[in-house]
């Protein structure tokens, strides 16, 4: 598929360098460079003046991107679903983080944010960039609550040299944990079980580890 | 609300023109039977049942504005 593109839309820029042809590109496609691929076809050294360089380069719009198939797919469905919600989409490196507004955004909150979150899985299935939905800084909450959690549990078990468990969590929330606890002093962390939810056992570290 | 499901499904699967949803009304629930292709089963079931899930927990938000209980089956079409 993406070869078909390749040859249909290919353009070729040249340039005195290869920053000049990309940004000649970026201008005449009116695209910006994340936009499209390039490939260098031809780089040479021209005899008229001194150190005169011509290099030209090869470019195609990148796949009638799968960032935008997403937030294609969202846009659509959002018409037709009964909540009010509307959504603004920012990239970030290789992430796509849809954020939700609308006069419903409290029901996506509502239950931990399992419709937020229901989203978040749904999207994450037909994009091929990661997805993350947010609304109303709830992520950044609960990742707040989720550290501050954790380190009071870490501190207990600094004081009274128990292990302590946290309850089930995903991977990303446990990564969380760890980081979190693994920056205090006297603690260390485990990851329990092996389905997708595991519990972090947070344990004393004894001074020969 | 045939039309979420049957786009959410759509959107999942690799045979898309084999997603069939029929919806049956009863007093206080609809009842959305999703039909996809055997090997789509599981693009619409997902980890440990996760897809399924994130589908249901759409049609309960979209059923709580609507004041309607939506009840969502999958069935493997013969």
């Amino acid at each position: 598929m993406e070869k078909e593109e390749k040859n249909n839309q290919t353009q070729e820029f040249k340039g005195r360098n290869l920053e000049d042809a990309i940004s000649l590109a970026e201008h005449e496609l009116d695209l910006s460079r994340s936009q499209f691929n390039y490939e260098i076809v031809a780089e040479k050294t021209t005899l008229f003046g001194i150190k005169s360089k011509e290099i030209v380069i090869r470019t195609w719009p990148k796949k009638p991107s799968s960032e935008s198939k997403a937030a294609q797919f969202l846009q659509e469905f959002l018409s037709i679903f009964p909540l009010e919600l509307e959504f603004t989409l920012k990239k970030r490196n290789d992430l796509l983080y849809f954020i939700f507004n609308g006069k419903d955004k409290h029901l996506l909150l509502r239950k931990d944010g399992a419709l937020l979150l229901a989203f978040q899985h749904i999207l994450n299935k037909i994009s091929s960039y990661k997805v993350q939905t947010d609304c109303d800084f709830f992520r950044k909450r609960k990742e707040q609550q989720l550290k501050q959690h954790a380190q009071k549990k870490a501190q207990h078990v600094h004081e009274t040299g128990k292990d302590e468990f946290l309850d089930p969590m995903n991977p990303y929330e446990r990564r969380l944990v760890h980081i979190a606890v693994n920056r205090i002093p006297g603690v260390s962390t485990e990851s329990i079980g092996n389905s997708f939810l595991k519990r972090v056992k947070i344990f004393p570290q004894t001074e020969e580890e | 609300m045939k039309d979420l499901v049957e786009m959410i499904a759509k959107s999942l699967v690799d045979n898309p023109e084999s997603v069939q949803v029929s919806q049956l009304e009863g007093e206080q629930t609809t009842i959305l039977e999703l039909k996809v292709a055997p090997e789509d089963l599981g693009k619409v079931i997902g980890k440990q049942g996760r897809t399924a899930r994130a589908i249901r927990i759409i049609l309960g938000a979209a059923g709580m504005k609507l004041k309607r209980r939506f009840n969502l089956e999958i069935i493997e079409k013969g």
